[in-house]
């Protein structure tokens, strides 16, 4: 038996969870103006980054730890990538300094400029979900 | 200074780190802290001659940086005992990690290596003793060879599982790997921690899985393990024992050397996977179960991992809230009203224990080992089978993996595990980690329900969020595995509560014959406690081995309950 079988008749405490995930997407939204419409270059090293990093919590498919938190938290899209509101500065606190159970990143793992190119592929990864294609090369 | 007295030292520099109260007068790097025992002049020296060897990019001082390398489930979050380090250094190779070994070994300057530091709720990133200096690995992440013919591949500590799993599959070859729950750590780390998977028997063990090692001791040498002593080897990852002492295992959860490479047996990619499961009726019916399920296991007539659940709960995939009549069948003033829960079973048209046999290997071996193993299993009283309740012929497509609900049965790496955060509830406070209460206990029934009777009890009584029925798990072969999940707060009142529910439990289990496999650094001393025989004869051996390979005592200092001679405090009774 695994530790999700053994916990899966728990009750959920998601209240806290989206009182937290709220307040974070509420500071992404006072700083969205930080998020410029085409990064470029940037962008396409930044899915790079996501897809080696953050797919296999926020991605999609069966198991996805992440997708699902934003989702039980009542977050609609729960893809960080069909997200409008994912400013670089949520991206860089988020993986700095981690949220309830995801945990942070150190620099041997995404290097400060790596992070920037992430913080910049989240910020516009909708504009492309949205168009149904990835970032190219300008 | 006793080890005592470095702790509380270190606590101190910890609290002093948490409160921002830098080292105003530092004349060229700007710390936070020290390490322990180790002078202001010692401690500069050696991060200038470190920055010498890895570059300014490579060693962190800053407070910032230092923060990355707490553990992020630590039961002592936001307290004065949570572990920091006080600097941090990130080689690229093993002739870096042999400079650095040979600098700090003479000036005495703690070590903790991490391979990818993601050994999250066993410690993560963080040093066991505040104000190490966390050597990081994670930049030695090349996949340094996978030999088709033989079925190895050769790593370096920095390589996870996914690395390797996209590696081969890019290289087209068919082998899977077989990885922990959380598939971001790697090969290396888990199997020294000694890490368990999910695919075949012989594969699931991951450091019984390895062929050789090559290791950097304190003093910056360095020895290969097995064939490897062998200049030119050509057998290095084919025969393990070498010549002479086999030693691979001294640098399995201990602090005796810093493992640079190893090598891993692959598993080749089967045809088909199938399982089945087999219906038992009554709570007792575990016990001549139990005894089958062995005799076909040690034969090798079922490979995978047995799975063993309760129908009258659900699935894992769609658990049911029981009732709470079923309750007071199962937690009873007696205990387990085992009459009652087999009348209730039959009431519900279910049994009271499922569990699942995988079978991996040709698609008509497979049939017939199911085939085999219904026959010697149909003697039972009340059995009943459910045939291919899951069966994949190999490989995968996308779209399949995709729906995969525990792709690490298939030799897929994944965070799927992760959505264990999402379930505890222990308390009003928000959930941010995980530790586990891990025992070995015999391979039985007997011993499976004693063990829901006694720590099952003991863990709701401690308050420690529980299922309605504690069920070992089956992932070491020849022995079951107790698993008991305590989430982690940001409350320190909540964590508190929780590590003295874990020590309870520590105490409580060694007095019926049952110790943990691993653990939760903030644990270390309390484990090794109670391998106590003779005397405490084995911290003993592994103090003498400390002191012989590690004299100065440079590296992990209290990893597993190992410390080094200048920070005991005792001799055990």
């Amino acid at each position: 038996m695994s530790p999700r079988d053994l916990t899966k008749t728990f009750s959920r405490a998601t209240v806290a969870i989206g009182i937290t995930v709220v307040a974070l997407v509420g500071l992404s939204i006072c700083l969205a103006a930080e998020a410029s419409a085409d990064h470029g270059e940037a962008e396409i090293r930044g899915k790079q980054v996501f897809d080696h990093w953050c797919v296999a919590c926020h991605g999609h498919g069966a198991a996805r730890p992440g997708t699902d938190a934003m989702r039980r938290n009542g977050f609609n899209p729960p893809y960080l990538t069909e997200r409008s509101d994912i400013a670089p500065a949520l991206t860089r606190q988020v993986v700095r300094h981690g949220i309830l159970f995801m945990p942070w990143f150190r620099k041997t793992e995404i290097s400060d400029a790596q992070l920037e190119d992430l913080a910049a592929y989240l910020a516009t990864a909708y504009q492309h979900a949205a168009n149904n294609d990835t970032p190219k090369h300008p | 200074m006793n080890r005592r007295e470095m702790i509380a030292a270190s606590t101190v520099a910890a609290a002093t780190f948490s409160l921002g109260l830098g080292v105003a007068d530092a004349a060229e790097f700007d710390l936070v802290g020290l390490p322990p025992g180790v002078s202001r002049d010692a401690f500069q020296t050696a991060l200038a001659r470190f920055r010498a060897v890895v570059g300014d990019a490579w060693l962190f001082t800053a407070k910032a940086d230092l923060d990355l390398y707490r553990d992020a489930y630590s039961p002592y979050r936001g307290e004065a005992q949570d572990r920091v380090c006080s600097a941090a250094v990130a080689p690229d190779g093993v002739e870096q990690v042999r400079a650095i070994a040979r600098i700090a070994n003479e000036l005495k300057i703690p070590l903790y290596p991490i391979s990818t530091g993601r050994d999250l709720g066993y410690g993560g990133s963080a040093p066991v003793l505040s104000g190490s200096v966390v050597l990081d690995l994670k930049r030695m992440n090349r996949v340094l060879s996978v030999d088709e013919d033989h079925a190895y591949a050769v790593v370096e500590p920095g390589v996870s599982y996914m690395d390797l799993y996209k590696h081969i599959r890019d290289s087209g070859l068919r082998f899977w790997v077989d990885c922990p729950a959380p598939g971001w750590g790697g090969p290396i780390g888990n199997a020294l921690d000694r890490g368990v998977g999910s695919t075949r028997v012989d594969f699931r063990n991951h450091f019984e899985s390895h062929c050789g090692m090559e290791v950097v001791l304190a003093n910056g040498d360095l020895v290969r393990t097995g064939m490897g002593a062998l200049p030119k080897s050509e057998t290095w990852q084919q025969y393990k024992a070498g010549y002479g002492p086999s030693l691979d295992a001294l640098f399995c959860q201990s602090n005796y050397g810093i493992v640079t490479k190893m090598g891993f047996w692959l598993m080749p990619e089967p045809e088909a996977y199938r399982a089945g499961e087999v219906l038992i009726e009554g709570y007792e019916d575990l016990i001549p179960f139990m005894r089958v399920l062995n005799r076909l296991e040690n034969q090798r007539i079922f490979n995978g991992m047995p799975g063993l659940t309760s129908p009258l709960f659900g699935s894992p995939e769609r658990p049911i809230r029981p009732s709470a009549e079923l309750m007071a069948l199962l937690q009873g003033p007696q205990g387990p009203d085992a009459a009652g829960l087999r009348a209730a079973a039959r009431r519900l048209g279910t049994a009271m224990w499922s569990c699942r046999l995988r079978f991996y290997g040709p698609e008509a071996v497979t049939a017939a080992q199911w085939q085999y193993a219904k026959r010697e299993l149909a003697s039972l009283p009340g059995v009943r089978f459910v045939d291919d309740v899951e069966h994949f012929h190999f490989p995968l497509s996308d779209e399949q993996i995709n729906k995969l609900m525990d792709p690490a049965y298939f030799g897929i790496p994944s965070l799927d595990q992760f959505d264990v955060g999402l379930e505890f509830a222990a308390s009003k406070d928000p959930v941010i980690g995980h530790i586990f209460f891990t025992p070995i206990i015999p391979r039985t029934g007997e011993a499976a329900l004693k063990a829901n009777e006694v720590l099952g009890k003991a863990a709701r009584d401690l308050g420690v969020p529980m299922p309605p029925l504690t069920i070992p798990a089956f992932m070491w072969e020849r022995s079951l595995i107790i698993i008991i999940g305590f989430p982690i707060t940001a409350n320190a009142d909540t964590n508190r509560k929780m590590r003295e529910a874990f020590l309870a439990l520590v105490k409580l289990a060694a007095q019926h014959g049952w110790a943990e496999y691993r653990t939760a650094p903030a644990f270390y001393d309390a484990i090794m406690d109670t391998y106590s025989f003779n005397e405490h004869a084995h911290r003993r051996l592994c103090e003498t081995l400390k002191d012989a390979i590690d004299p100065n005592g440079i590296l992990s200092a209290g990893r597993y309950g190992i410390w080094p001679a200048h920070l005991r405090t005792r001799r055990p009774i």
